[in-house]
């Protein structure tokens, strides 16, 4: 039997594999993708459990926006006729800091005027900074549009885009002090995003503002039916234009010839393609799929200049009482140790003081779990060098002590009892990430980002940093980082991109 | 607005440059705590031998598992006690595979296994499996687990029959020393010679102040045993406190029913009750709310990856069963609904799931993706299933 050969094999069917594939099923390319797991999406999924049906990773989706007033995201599915249940949040969060200088207990809206009035009513004197902070905002997005329309004169870029380089080229911390802002408000700000992965003083401020951008301004969303909802979504548009996927089947190992990848192997067959996008960490195929002749030197040296993401904790509980009865009111809930974001971002190495996000799905989505029930995550984060005490010999226990020990927190902070209404519990560790994406402990964000490893400089040396001819790579290692929108969006223009250079 | 300055944008490529140059430019040891943990717990497949056989009731057996070093297993997944292991099975051309609570505690692989007459599998085994033959089985899986976080430190245990097993693997682990409960068994049999493991329970019962034994017998009355089914009277005789006391429950179907309705009428609160897999299901019949004048046979056309079959299927047994059953391999660990390992795409055609096997997400129903172990086909059907 001859093997049919595919214009594109995707190897990995999270976000950014299956944003790739549909793109490329969509401009009429022959594709087949091929996945580890038995259900599409990556961490883009959802589990059962009793009577609860848990979201494991999405907090909220950026740059969805309304009917009325699309973001980029909500855009790219009409075009592809993909229908999701958006439920959009009623407020942006509700930071708490428990030490420091400004100890607070805020709720932030959404929307820039809404969130500029409630930042001044917390903080008064912080209008003057926060629309400077806006106006960095507009040049921003501006620059993003033309760049988006293909465009990139250097010219053009120094005379109308100053802020956008600005931002590009300068931390948060800079940038906040820069423009005057009081600390407290420098704070609250801050606070919500500490997922980004590094401190205020080492991340670049535009892609700050591009997640306030997709988050403040243009409206965040969650699927209905957990993001389940938005993998099966994207597997039924790309199986409509004729893409295949492959589940349960492991990619063994590239076939690497003449200097060019041509197809996958899987077990004893080989399968063969013009080109394999790879939804892997590229160390992980560097290692252990393709011959060390295939990987040039620059290829490792760039993999051993980065830092691995954070790695992640979440606990999700099935309570049986309602979030009501429980006390919870907020969507989302961010506790941070201490009010100054440099301290904060030191306690990422410290996994009894780091961030605590907590989301209580019922809060958005009422009836997500049965009546007088409700479903609460809690996840904590720590710097990827950190050792979390984690190990083969005593696995179980210590996952069940920091279980127990980051239900005390919120359980101390937010005054509700947790504990005793547990009908369903999973605890997820690094390790669980690990099992289900491949990558290193587990991390769902790719490389940290910092000033020389940001968006910006990743998208301008992306060009040369094809190192393998017939491969290319998506995920939240590449260009655009880590996040559903981003991971989308990067799958997109991965495959945009090679196709239009097939054309030429 | 000085510190800040568009200018410094030149100097990102630089750095980037830099920031590479310097870096290694070989491959680094490459080995991660996370990776290695979920590689030891989540093994895709371990090879075994059976190195012991002993009859441990009238009618059932215990195997212990080696690692089978040969196919390149090691060693075996540690485990909590209440996981199961899924045996995978090829019995003429039929290719199948059944859940099995492991029996031992950490450390050791047991199951037992209970004869049925009418069933393929256990007499597949009984006739076949000795000491040295080889046995593929999963990863250990499965939530009917002591959670120290959830559960409360008193539990008590309701076991049927063959429902023992799980039991034995958590008295031992009290024993051990390596869970702090107390736990309280009262084991629900026909008679004295269907008693599992009695010598073993007895002895941890004797050495060990916090487990506790009960035996009830239905089908024979005999002196020192409770006589019936397990009830609610029963429980309050033997156990206290059922505020602070969590509830598990392991047997044949027909018993859930009767002992979640005496520990509701308890007024034992749902979360402090868990229940073991629902199990096999042998024919639609079983479940109440089955549709009625379905034709008897359909056809079903399975795609796996680029391969297409067609089968001619019995629509009173499940879909999964009749893919089996045609010598085609399918992903398979609980067969109850709940594992999620069978997920498939319904392409074309209807079928029937039972409510008390749909463990479905709410997008599976959206964008029809079924789980073959609990649907059954009303129709000709299309399906896209994983390969095995």
């Amino acid at each position: 039997m001859s093997e049919k050969e595919y214009d594109i094999i995707v190897v990995g069917a999270g976000n950014g594999g299956l944003a790739a594939a549909l793109t490329a099923a969509d401009l009429g390319k022959s594709v087949l993708v091929i996945d580890r797991n038995i259900v599409p999406g990556g961490c883009a999924t959802s589990f059962r459990r009793g009577r609860f049906e848990f979201e494991p990773s999405l907090h909220e989706f950026a740059a969805v926006g309304t009917d009325e007033n699309p973001g980029g995201c909500l855009r790219w599915f009409k075009k592809l006729g993909i229908n999701i249940n958006w439920i959009i949040p009623k407020d942006a969060f509700r930071a708490i800091t428990i030490n420091g200088d400004d100890i607070y207990d805020v709720t932030m809206p959404t929307g820039i005027q809404e969130f500029t009035d409630a930042i001044e009513k917390e903080c008064p004197g912080s209008r003057k900074s926060l629309e400077k902070l806006w106006k960095i905002n507009k040049n921003i997005r501006e620059a993003g549009q033309y760049f988006g329309s293909g465009k990139m004169n250097p010219l053009v870029v120094v005379l109308k885009y100053r802020d956008f380089m600005r931002a590009s080229a300068h931390t948060i911390k800079e940038v906040l002090d820069d423009i005057g802002m009081p600390r407290k408000a420098q704070s609250i700000v801050s606070s919500y995003w500490p997922y980004l992965g590094n401190s205020v003083e080492e991340m670049d401020c535009m892609l700050y503002m591009c997640m306030f951008d997709s988050y403040i301004n243009e409206m965040p969303a969650i699927p209905r039916f957990r993001s389940h909802e938005l993998s099966c979504a994207m597997e039924k548009a790309l199986t409509d234009r004729g893409g295949e996927i492959w589940y349960n089947t492991e990619v063994t190992s590239l076939i690497y010839e003449d200097g060019k990848v041509n197809g996958v192997r899987v077990g004893d067959r080989d399968i063969r393609c013009k080109h394999v996008i790879c939804n892997a960490f590229p160390e992980n195929v560097y290692a252990k799929m393709l011959p060390p002749e295939a990987v040039p030197e620059r290829a490792w040296k760039l993999v051993n200049a980065r830092k691995h993401g954070m790695k992640f904790f979440t606990i999700y509980l099935g309570l049986n009482k309602s979030a009501e009865e429980i006390g919870f009111k907020d969507y989302t809930i961010v506790i941070n140790e201490d009010s100054d974001p440099i301290k904060q971002a030191e306690y990422m190495s410290d996994i009894k003081k780091s961030p605590v996000f907590i989301n209580c799905m019922n809060c958005a989505i009422p009836d997500a779990s049965p009546e007088g029930t409700s479903m609460l995550y809690i996840t904590s984060f720590w710097d990827a060098d950190v050792d979390i005490g984690m190990n083969v010999e005593n696995y179980q226990a210590w996952k069940s002590e920091i279980a127990d020990m980051l239900i005390k927190r919120c359980e101390d902070v937010l005054h509700v009892d947790i504990k005793n209404n547990i009908e369903e519990i999973e605890i997820c560790t690094p390790a669980t990430f690990a099992r289900y994406m491949g990558t290193p402990n587990g991390t769902p964000y790719g490389y940290q980002i910092k000033l020389w490893d940001s968006p910006t400089v990743r998208s301008m040396s992306s060009r040369g940093e094809r190192f393998i001819p017939g491969l290319s790579f998506v995920g939240a290692h590449q260009e655009i980082g880590d996040g559903y929108s981003s991971t989308y969006a990067q799958g997109r223009n991965a495959a945009q991109n090679l196709i239009k250079e097939w054309d030429k | 607005m000085s510190k800040t300055s568009f200018k410094n944008f030149l100097k990102l490529m630089p750095m980037r440059k830099e920031k590479v140059d310097e870096a290694q430019n070989t491959p680094k040891e490459y080995s991660f705590v996370g990776n290695t943990i979920a590689r030891i717990n989540h093994p895709k497949v371990q090879h075994v031998i059976i190195t012991n056989v002993e009859d441990v009731a009238n009618g059932m057996k215990r195997y212990t598992f080696s690692p089978d070093t040969e196919l390149g297993t090691e060693s075996l997944a540690p485990f909590t006690s209440g996981q199961y292991v899924s045996v995978k099975y090829q019995i003429g051309n039929v290719r199948t595979t059944r859940p099995y609570s492991l029996c031992s505690s950490n450390g050791e692989y047991q199951i037992a296994i209970k004869k049925d007459p009418n069933g393929l599998t256990s007499s597949y085994v009984f006739d076949n499996w000795s000491i040295g033959t080889k046995v593929d089985i999963s990863a250990p899986e499965g939530w009917f687990c002591y959670q120290p976080v959830r559960d409360f430190k008193n539990v008590v245990a309701l076991a049927g029959g063959s429902g023992i097993t799980p039991f034995l693997s958590l008295a031992k682990t009290i024993k051990e020393g390596k869970v702090d409960i107390n736990l309280t068994l009262i084991y629900g049999c026909r008679n004295r010679s269907e008693i599992a493991f009695k010598d073993e329970f007895d002895s941890i019962a004797s050495s060990c102040p916090n487990f506790k034994v009960v035996y009830v017998l239905s089908d024979e009355e005999a002196e020192g045993y409770p006589h019936g089914f397990i009830t609610k009277e029963i429980i309050k005789d033997n156990a206290s406190d059922f505020d602070n006391t969590s509830f598990f429950v392991c047997g044949p179907k027909a018993m859930y029913n009767a002992v979640l309705k005496d520990l509701r009428d308890m007024g034992i609160n749902r979360r402090h009750i868990r229940c073991e897999l629902f199990g096999e299901t042998h024919d639609i019949k079983e479940f109440s709310d089955c549709p009625q004048n379905v034709q008897k046979a359909v056809e079903i056309t399975v795609k796996i990856q680029d391969r297409v079959y067609k089968v001619v299927a019995d629509t009173s047994k499940t879909i999964l069963r009749n893919l089996e059953d045609a010598g085609i391999a399918v992903l398979s660990k609980c067969r109850s609904g709940v594992c999620g390992f069978c997920h498939s795409s319904l392409v074309e055609g209807s079928v029937y799931i039972p409510k008390a096997m749909d463990a479905l997400r709410e997008a599976d129903k959206l964008y029809n993706q079924i789980h073959p172990c609990s649907a059954f086909a009303l129709s000709d059907i299309t399906i896209i299933v994983a390969k095995a």
